[in-house]
């Protein structure tokens, strides 16, 4: 606890978030940073009957979004677009939900619709830095996004955000902001790793995903270096990094953008753009074109760190 | 002979074009001879995305704006009807479709997951179930006895993992005989009966039986049969590979003769197949 009585600020994405209970997978706001006004807020509070239940998120034309999993929680999220403006994020728990589970959810499902809401930009990447440069994996659903971004950890990586990442431009680089400090992995994965069962932790009540602490940057923004798409489409004979070019190598956008119809529905398309153009324009872009088993892993992060150091 | 399809008129409306089968039963062959009459005829790259696949959590999170990996199956389970409702409400193309493994079942709430209202009818591709298991345990790397239980095994989900995180969404499959009639006798839709032996004899006459019954012009059948036929589809295979062989498999496209199973399943195996899905496969004409 703090002199004021509550718990030490994070960095939510960037942002300065305070909440009434600890949250175990984002970094502490910096000390440094300290005057700036919390930019989301925490509490525990009913969510209004007005939005009833939802199949998962209801965005409403007020921006009032709901998030409805009911084994967990309902989060409520009052909308802001002004930079300045705070965002409340009102949980109600469900009976018998355990902390870890509205967490999972926060840190996943509603913290994009919460970027979004704020005008950022968040994609579906994992991302770790190295010597002062970050690398992003992005990809399909399943395609092994945390699993690289675990295995260059292991290799002395640190991690800059799993899932869920925040870019933005400043000039003529683009950077990538921290997000999470806890990798969310499958057993397979895991395993492969050679993570000790006792560093596994729960993401939801018998789940098989599970959270992992390891060593994570400073949070700040940090020059994205090489933005790298895992392909597993069509066999191959071994990984191999593909250079590619201009704003195509982004596409599909609706896999690369999280959750990119709520972006769209709230107006963001043309932030969008801009955003993946500088994306497009800033970074070394690659694609990773692997096959579907997790038996290449270490020879996955051999050729990124290759064409890493080709890109210094 | 009725095999059990009572609803085989032409289906009209609805979105949906359901490619339903049991595992290894010809579901694959079938869905690239579509690939090709919806287009004419064209020749078929295996590798290249088929419009017909199987419904996968990128769907789910496209539709619902929710990490599916952050749920459980219960919960994505909960949600399949609706999903598929939303699919329908947001294609363009009239006719959407789809392969399935799933039996025709209902979620926990009591609500059936291939929603009538959205389905323009099922196409139900069986195959002996003796030949089945002999192409299910080359495809997963199983012993003969292994395959044979697992064609019996009523808990039988596919794509469910708590150890690795699968594309595809769990799809309950059940045993071979619970499967083929969970959709005979309860589809609540159109369904036409398509027999994996059929598409051997006469491809392009049950490729048009098909196209018929969804209302897919079929001018090209004769075309789309030669540009997908199994030889031809086995060729690419051999040369480039297939990206949705397993890697326990030796080859996705293997024999694709029907009479396999009496041949390599020992007599034991023989006798239990028939003891557990004997009434089934009368039904069928397989005994």
């Amino acid at each position: 606890m703090t002199e004021t009585g509550h718990l030490p600020d994070y960095s939510f994405f960037g942002l300065r978030l305070r909440s009434p209970f600890p949250l175990h997978s984002l970094p502490a706001w910096p000390a440094l940073a300290s005057d700036e006004a919390p930019a989301i807020e925490l509490c525990f509070g009913e969510t209004p009957d007005s939005l009833a239940n939802p199949i998962f998120v209801q965005i409403g034309s007020d921006r009032t979004a709901l998030v409805n999993i009911s084994s967990v929680a309902r989060f409520c999220i009052h909308g802001t677009m002004q930079a300045a403006g705070t965002t409340i994020i009102a949980v109600q728990p469900a009976l018998g939900a355990e902390p870890f589970e509205f967490e999972t959810i926060l840190l996943g499902t509603v913290a994009g619709i919460v970027l979004h809401l704020r005008s950022l930009l968040p994609l579906h990447a994992s991302c770790v830095v190295l010597g002062g440069r970050a690398i992003a994996f992005s990809g399909p659903c399943a395609s092994g996004k945390s699993a690289l971004a675990a295995a260059l950890v292991r290799r002395g990586a640190l991690l800059l955000s799993d899932d869920l990442l925040v870019s933005g431009d400043s000039g003529q680089s683009v950077q990538a902001v921290t997000g999470t400090t806890q990798l969310r992995l499958w057993p397979d994965v895991m395993d492969r790793l050679e993570i000790p069962l006792e560093q596994r932790l729960p993401t939801r009540l018998e789940h098989g995903k599970h959270a992992v602490a390891v060593p994570a940057v400073e949070a700040r923004a940090w020059p994205l270096e090489l933005m790298v798409r895992i392909e597993s489409a069509g066999p191959v004979d071994g990984p191999v990094m593909v250079r590619r070019h201009g704003l195509p190598a982004l596409f599909p956008f609706k896999e690369l953008v999280y959750q990119r119809e709520i972006g769209r529905s709230l107006g963001n398309a043309a932030r969008e753009f801009r955003g993946l153009t500088a994306l497009a324009n800033g970074a070394a872009l690659f694609a990773l074109r692997r096959t579907k088993v997790i038996d290449d892993l270490d020879r996955c992060a051999d050729v990124v760190l290759s064409a890493f150091g080709g890109c210094l | 002979m009725n095999l059990g399809g009572k609803k085989s008129a032409p289906a009209q409306g609805g979105h949906f074009g359901w490619l339903v089968s049991y595992p290894k039963s010809g579901n694959t062959w079938m869905r690239m001879m579509l690939q090709s009459l919806r287009n004419g005829g064209a020749p078929v790259d295996i590798n290249e995305s088929i419009d017909s696949h199987i419904l996968n959590r990128e769907e789910f999170e496209e539709h619902f704006c929710v990490e599916s990996s952050d749920l459980t199956q219960a919960e994505i389970d909960a949600f399949r009807p609706e999903l598929h409702r939303a699919i329908a409400r947001a294609s363009r193309d009239p006719l959407i479709l789809r392969k399935v493994h799933d039996r025709c079942w209902l979620t926990a709430s009591g609500e059936r997951v291939f929603p009538p209202e959205v389905s323009r009818g099922a196409v139900y591709i069986v195959r002996d179930p003796r030949d089945v298991a002999v192409s299910f345990a080359a495809f997963y790397g199983l012993d003969l006895e292994a395959a044979v239980d697992s064609l019996g095994d009523s808990t039988k989900t596919l794509a469910k993992s708590s150890s690795r995180l699968v594309l595809q969404l769990p799809q309950p499959a059940g045993s071979w005989s619970e499967h083929v009639v969970s959709w005979l006798d309860d589809a609540a839709m159109p369904l036409l009966l398509i027999r994996y032996e059929d598409m051997l004899a006469d491809s392009v006459r049950e490729l048009e039986k098909v196209a018929r019954f969804l209302g897919i012009p079929a001018e090209a059948c004769a075309q789309a049969a030669a540009a997908s036929g199994f030889s031809t589809l086995r060729e690419q295979e051999d040369k480039r590979g297939f990206r949705e062989r397993v890697p326990v498999a030796a080859r996705f496209f293997r024999q694709g003769r029907s009479g396999e199973g009496k041949e390599k399943l020992p007599i034991h195996l023989l006798e239990k197949i028939e003891t557990v899905h004997g009434a089934v496969m009368k039904r069928l004409g397989y005994l």
